[in-house]
Parts: structure tokens; sequence; C-alpha cells
């Protein structure tokens, strides 16, 4: 019976942890995350098939931080006059001089950049549901160093889904989750 | 007043020409001396207007001085659809025809013939042309009874908790109290849709001509702007062109946004942000994050449901300029109660 247990637990704690939807998280020990009042959030890298899902994200991005009330965030067109002035030839992946550039002209503390790794439907079986995979890079202005760089996976095919069908929860609310979650890294 | 050629917002022919004789007798019948067909046609032809879905205050003074006109009627098609569904949404505004174009009246009618059916079916609207008839009439009344003081410059739409923004961000500098005066721009269009964009900015003067708190800038006014300025608003309002713009026109604040989905087809789709830059601050006082379907929280016989991207527009809108002039407290996000 006790080595039927000690076979058991571990598989179905790797089960468990398979099914888990985490993601890495990683916060520069030496930043002082409170002295970040003014961000910016960069073009979001889109690889999934959605050729709209990068401006959904940095939609939800830009909404969420500045509803947290910890950020002030400069709006959207004030980005692409500076991406432009400041000659940033990849505006979604800024070198570390882009960055110390951008942060002078537009007079914020930190950029955001970002990928859509899936956005859409997967299919498992009969069943369905939407996924969203989400990587965030914080990169402060004065060094163009990353502080904060966090990802995370939510949605999907769960087993609700596979007893009961439906295919899942709505596209935006997954992706609110999945920004909620990284947010919420953020904030540890 | 001048009756304008109508504009077609709804991506799809409309037969915009057979339109203007139904709207023409509906506001006849209110006792509305209107001015349309040739005369206007010269009148345009003399101040090369091509855009007859707004005036500026050139146009409008022009309409006085040539037509006799003490308002200028534009109006947006948004749907028109005559099978296998009647299905028939508009926006109609008044427009005071002197130099300073102010906005005096504005709604809008949206519905599908396939709203009430009732018992055996015998409620199906399958003549659009029924859809027209009840449009006009009931904007020419709501138009008569606001010249007669006897109803509101813009009537407002259904609310609902269901249609709230999910996030919304609302600046402490933004006063209750004040009155503002608001240039809304033409929405980033990232849909499939021809005209989102405007039918987006078009539901946002609506519900700021309701609110007691913002006065919207006739966009024909904006547009003028945006035009003899050269200004190019790429992914979204830059504050240099917010200060631009509000300079020219000595508005309070600009309004302008992105759509994402603007659908029509099966349950509508609304998915939209709005962001509000303050002239004096140069900074964001308002953004929010919105997106709803028709059918949102309806469970039973399809009780609540909304047909029209335009009805689910305007409530969601609503919501939206209620937050702004601080008529709902922002406690707690839509997104936070849902979880």
């Amino acid at each position: 019976m006790t080595r039927t247990i000690r076979l058991t637990l571990p598989a179905a704690l790797l089960a468990l942890a398979a099914c888990a939807s985490g993601g890495q998280n990683y916060h520069d020990k030496n930043m002082d995350f409170g002295s970040v009042r003014t961000v910016a959030v960069m073009p979001i890298v889109n690889l999934s098939r959605d050729n709209l899902a990068g401006e959904r994200v940095r939609d939800v991005i830009t909404s969420m931080m500045l509803a947290s009330g910890a950020f002030y965030v400069v709006p959207q067109g004030e980005v692409i006059r500076v991406v432009a002035k400041a000659g940033v030839l990849n505006p979604a992946t800024p070198t570390v001089e882009d960055v110390v550039k951008f942060g002078t002209i537009l007079k914020v503390d930190a950029v955001i950049t970002g990928t859509v790794k899936e956005y859409g439907e997967v299919r498992a079986a009969n069943a369905s549901g939407n996924v969203i995979a989400l990587s965030l890079t914080m990169q402060e202005c004065a060094t163009g160093k990353i502080v904060w760089t966090g990802t995370t996976t939510r949605g999907g095919v769960t087993w609700r889904d596979r007893l009961l069908g439906g295919g899942g929860a709505p596209l935006n609310e997954v992706t609110e989750t999945a920004v909620d979650d990284l947010i919420s890294k953020l904030f540890k | 007043m001048v009756l304008l050629p109508f504009e077609n917002l709804s991506g799809t022919p409309v037969p915009v020409r057979d339109l203007l004789a139904p709207a023409e007798r509906a506001l006849a019948a209110r006792g509305l001396e209107v001015v349309s067909g040739e005369p206007v046609q010269q009148y345009l032809a003399r101040h090369r207007i091509r855009s007859t879905g707004s005036v500026d205050g050139a146009g409008a003074a022009g309409a006085r001085d040539e037509l006799g006109a003490d308002g200028v009627v534009v109006t947006s098609v948004e749907t028109w659809r005559d099978s296998p569904a009647a299905q028939f949404a508009l926006t109609m505004r008044l427009v005071r025809a002197a130099e300073d174009a102010e906005l005096l009246w504005i709604d809008g009618y949206g519905r599908t013939g396939d709203d009430a059916p009732g018992l055996l079916a015998l409620g199906l609207v399958s003549d659009v042309k029924v859809l027209e008839a009840e449009a006009f009439a009931r904007m020419a009344d709501s138009m008569a009874r606001h010249l007669e003081r006897k109803g509101p410059a813009s009537p407002a739409c259904s609310r609902g908790l269901r249609f709230e923004p999910v996030f919304q961000y609302r600046s402490t500098t933004l006063s209750p109290q004040k009155r503002y005066s608001v240039a809304v721009v033409p929405f980033l269009n990232r849909t499939r849709r021809r005209g989102a964009g405007e039918l987006a900015a078009l539901a946002f003067v609506r519900q700021l001509r309701a609110s007691r708190t913002f006065t919207p800038v006739e966009p024909g006014q904006v547009r003028r702007v945006l035009l003899q300025q050269r200004i190019v608003l790429e992914g979204g309002v830059s504050l240099e062109a917010a200060r631009l713009l509000l300079g020219v026109l000595d508005a309070d604040l600009v309004l302008g946004g992105e759509v994402l989905e603007y659908e029509d087809s099966g349950p509508p789709r609304v998915n939209l942000t709005a962001t509000v830059l303050d002239r004096g601050s140069g900074e964001v006082v308002w953004q929010s994050l919105s997106h709803n379907r028709g059918d949102d929280w309806v469970f039973f016989f399809d009780v609540g449901r909304v047909s029209t991207a335009l009805a689910l527009g305007c409530s969601m809108v609503g919501n939206v300029v209620d937050g702004m002039s601080g008529d709902t407290p922002a406690t707690e996000s839509a997104f936070k109660a849902r979880r």
C-alpha cells in the first residue's frame, strides 16, 4: 500500500503541475519599483495567428495599468509620435540605447514591451477553449536595463470543457485574466 | 432646415437617395420646413462639399445665407438590410446654421425585423421600408419635441450594469462641477468594417450631448481643423495633435480611441477603448475599455437582448460618459466584480 502511494503521489503531483497555468517571473533586486511612476507601453510582438492580438493585449495592459492607479501610462498616439521622432527602428524590441533615448524624450521612467505567443482557440479531442500565452518586460529608461519580466499562460481546455463542452471562457476574459496575473506578479 | 444627403457608414451599399423622400415627409409632417433636392445639390457644389456626414462653420453659415435655413440636418446610416431579416439603424443630428455650427440635437434609431416576433411570428418585419418609416417618424418627433422645448437635446439610451466598462481610469483633475467642451476625433478602426471609427465617435458625440458635464464640438468643425492643420492621428491622439486641435477649436478635452469590434451580424459585438486628453495638463484624464455582446446576461426567451450594434454601443458609451462625468463612482471595476 505504502509503495503504491509512493509511486502514484509524485505522478499525480507531476500531472497537476502540468495542468497549472503558472509562468516565470524575474525582479531586479536592486530596483526601486516605487520610483516608476510613468510608463510607456510599446507595440506588442505578435506571434499568434490573430493579426489584432497585439493591439488587443496592449489596450488591456494600458487600461489595466492606469486603472490600478499605480502608474501613469502615456497615450498611444504620443508613443507612436516619439518612436518616429527618436528614430526607433523596431519599437516592439528596442535596444538599450533606444530605451534611454525614448525615455529622455517622452519623460517616462520605464517602458513595457511584450510578446503574444498564443492567442486564440485551441482544440483537444472534441473540446475547445481560448488560450493566451503572454510575456511582458519592463526596461528602466535611466539605464535601459531589464528590471522585471514575467510570463503567463491562461485559458485552454479544462476538464469542465471536456465534460460539459461550451468552448471555454471568452477570449477577452482570458486576456484580462492573463494581464491581471502579470500585473500582480509585477507588484509582488 | 436643410436636409443633407445621407452619409453611408454601413460598409454595404445603401439606397441613400431613396431615403431622402420619406425623411423629408416625416419632418414636414411635424411642421418643419425642409429644403432638399436640387437647391441643396447646388449649394453643395458651390461650396465643394463632398462629405455630407458633417458640417463645419463655413458650410453651416452658407446654408443660412444662401438657403435661408436655421439648421442643417446631418444623417448617418449605420445599417440597412432588407433580407433575410430587415434591419435599419441611423443617427440624425441638427446643427445650427451659423459660424459656430453648434450641435443642437442628436438622436439615433436601431431595430431589426425580428426584435419582437410575438405569437406565431406575427410581429416579424420583413420589409425594411416599415423600419424606415418608423425610424424617420421617431427622429422627426424627437427633433420637433426638442425644438418646442418639450424634449431633451439627446434622449438618453438605456444603461444597465452589464454594459459598464471593464476597466476605467478617471483622473481626479476631471471636475464633476465644471462644464467641458469636448472635441471627439474619429476612432482608430481596427475592424474589417468600414466606418466603424466614425460610428464610435458619433456614439460618443450623442452621449456627450446628453450629459450635463460635457458639450461636444460638432464633428464637422473637428474634421475641418484636422484637414486644415494637416493633423494625422497615426496610432492615436498625440499630445502635440491634441494641443493644436484644442487650441484652434478652443475646447478643453479631446476624446479618441480604438475600435476593435463593431459587428451587427449575429449577436452584435462592440469592443472599444476610449481615451480623453486634457488640454490644460496635457495628461490622460480618462481611459476605459469596454466590450460587450448583445446577448450578455440573456438567459431566457431573449429577454434583455440588444439587437443592433447602435443600441449596444449607445448603452456602453452611455456608461462610459456617466463614468467620465463622475455620475457613477468608480469603486470597483467590472473585471474585479466579475471575478
